[in-house]
């Protein structure tokens, strides 16, 4: 019974709640570097590491975290997994550190990351939060991956920098830049919602009440920590 | 109330002290690996244009007496390198320019450039052996991108300098036309007085040129400097070098040109004439170059230029007065360089004048106007004049 609500957690990052594609979180990023396979594969492996990390480390905390500081420790905890990354990345990896550019250090303000700690780290076991922080990562990579091979394969011609012969006459330029980016997005979203609509669609939880970080000193009746549940 | 309090600071501020150490013992393992691959992605640029350069550390450049251009010098224990930052056909052509021990350049190549023609792409494996005592401007010979290769030449030549005075010598920084203006001002006993070469209308014999000025003139006989004021030498020279000069300059007083009508069956390119008492004709003429002859985006101006032909039919002096050719190609016919090449031609042998390469249209249609020069020349010597 455990094990399968631990596989539900760890599937639910993936395409139930996948934060890109379904939450429309980390938005930013997700534009940003997926005009290459090879920056978008490298971000999502990164944010997944200081995902697991620091859910795995706020939930260790969780008890002795105070909750009127915990959005600072959460945000120095990420930092400090962030600049660790960035760090590594720099000394062993420069050339991904050199591609990823401002958008690595940006990691520490992801939604998806402080999201996920803010929603289930802080309310759960380490193996939970680790599991759960690998599903979002994982369903973040995805999004990504997906994202980046439309753009380059058909924006530029190639794949992970490899040039494809039959393409590169039809490249569709527009693709690469932040137009094209947004475009991809709005599809891969509507064909996301499409597919899940023909299973009875998912259920999204409102962030409005519960994920509200300032929730326990509003006054209004509707944030009473209830959550709302929109079906499609 | 207390716990409250102190509990969220004491958490706070221990989460940030073990935060940062162990940032700190990342940073122990991962600090030095960044900090060499750092000084290898800075000394990579200098090892191109320094090969085999070790142990560079960055000169002062401030106070350094460097040429202007120069904006960073490096010391290698095998030499020096220096970044210069010149205009070119615009501004921020950055070079980089590496000379080894013996004053040798071992490399040079640009790391930022804004110019339009590529003429910076690869120019700088020309210099590689050149020092300064060998480079010469034959290495940029060529008439594309002229202000590119220009400011190049001088970028490549003031790291020289820049090397000289590294290694503690001195260089005369001023440019040639500066030098040109102070040796006039010396050899006159005068400072600051703006000399104009002058228009030869008459033969200048052993001497070069005749530089004017309202103090008086200068007359240029190989690198010899002679002032003459108020009629009379006031520099030191030999005999033979006084009176060169001064039949130079006496022909100089006593220039008196005479407007006279084309002769019939003149070419419309020819302006004026003018003919010297001594046998001369000056002609101002117009040349169709790519301003006329090329596409539809050209200045749609003629080039005017003048030439002096002595009674014997030889160019005595040319100069071109007005072009509005192309920047950086065409525009090479406004460089004295190029057109005092036509000086001691005749009729038959001023086709020996080459046409420019990237400048064909511009410099035939100036040697078509020197050709019309030379026949509105014997139209008049013939006594056809209108």
């Amino acid at each position: 019974m455990k094990e399968n609500k631990r596989l539900s957690v760890f599937l639910a990052g993936i395409i139930k709640e996948n934060p890109v594609l379904i939450l429309v979180l980390g938005t930013c990023p997700t534009l940003a570097v997926t005009n290459g396979v090879i920056s978008a594969f490298s971000m999502g492996i990164a944010a997944t590491i200081v995902l697991v990390c620091s859910n795995m480390v706020i939930s260790a905390l969780r008890k002795l975290i105070p909750d009127t500081v915990r959005i600072p420790c959460y945000i120095v905890i990420i930092a400090a997994f962030v600049t660790a990354v960035q760090m590594l990345l720099q000394a062993y990896l420069p050339s991904v550190y050199d591609m990823l550019g401002v958008y690595l250090a940006l990691i520490v303000v992801n939604c998806i990351i402080l999201g996920r700690a803010e929603m289930f780290a802080r309310k759960n076991g380490v193996i939970d939060s680790a599991l759960d922080g690998l599903g979002m990562g994982i369903g973040f990579l995805i999004a990504l991956l997906l994202m980046a091979t439309i753009r380059e394969v058909f924006g530029a011609g190639s794949f992970a920098g490899m040039e494809i012969p039959f393409l590169v006459n039809y490249k569709i330029p527009v693709l690469c830049q932040a137009p094209g980016g947004f475009l991809v997005f709005g599809i891969l979203i509507a064909v996301m919602n499409k597919l899940t609509a023909k299973k009875g669609g998912v259920k999204r939880k409102s962030f409005s009440c519960e994920g509200c970080p300032t929730a326990h000193i509003c006054n209004k009746s509707e944030c009473a920590g209830k959550t709302e549940e929109v079906s499609e | 109330m207390l716990k409250e309090k102190i509990m969220p600071t004491v958490v706070l501020g221990s989460i940030c002290l073990v935060v940062a150490l162990l940032l700190s013992v990342v940073n122990m393992f991962t600090g030095p690996i960044i900090e060499k691959a750092q000084a290898d992605k800075a000394n990579a640029a200098l090892t191109e244009v320094l090969p085999g350069g070790t142990n560079f550390t960055e000169l002062p450049v401030e106070g350094a007496g460097f040429p202007a251009s120069v904006t960073a010098a490096y010391k290698a224990d095998n030499g020096y390198v220096f970044q210069m930052t010149v205009t070119g056909y615009k501004p921020g052509l950055v070079i980089m320019c590496g000379i080894d021990n013996e004053g040798k350049i071992a490399g040079a190549d640009y790391i930022a450039s804004s110019e339009t023609l590529y003429a910076e792409v690869g120019l700088g494996d020309k210099f590689v052996g050149y020092t300064k005592d060998t480079i010469n401007t034959d290495i940029i010979a060529g008439p594309t991108a002229k202000l590119t290769t220009e400011a190049y030449y001088k970028a490549i030549e003031d790291a020289l300098n820049a090397f000289v005075i590294a290694n503690g010598g001195s260089v005369d920084l001023r440019d040639p036309a500066q030098i040109l203006q102070d040796n006039c001002n010396a050899a006159l006993g005068t400072e600051g007085v703006a000399f104009e070469k002058w228009f030869a209308t008459a033969p200048l014999g052993e001497v070069s040129a005749l530089y004017i000025s309202d103090k008086g003139a200068v007359a240029v006989m190989g690198e010899s400097f002679i002032g003459i004021a108020d009629g009379a030498i006031v520099s030191e020279a030999g005999d033979a070098e006084k009176t060169a000069a001064l039949a130079v300059y006496e022909a100089y007083k006593n220039e008196k040109l005479t407007e006279v009508a084309k002769p019939e069956g003149a070419n419309k390119n020819v302006l004026k004439m003018y003919t010297a008492e001594n046998g001369t004709v000056v002609i101002e003429m117009q040349a169709a170059g790519y301003g006329i002859m090329g596409d539809w985006h050209t200045s749609g101006e003629y080039i005017t230029l003048k030439v002096a032909i002595d009674g014997e039919g030889k160019i005595i002096s040319t100069l071109t007065t007005y072009q509005k050719e192309s920047e950086n190609i065409g525009d090479v016919v406004a460089d004295a360089e190029y057109y005092e090449k036509y000086n001691g031609k005749t009729a038959s042998t001023y086709t020996e004048v080459e046409t420019v390469a990237g400048a064909t249209v511009s410099t035939s249609g100036y040697r078509t106007a020197i050709k019309q020069a030379f026949e509105a020349y014997e139209l008049l010597k013939g006594g056809n004049a209108q």
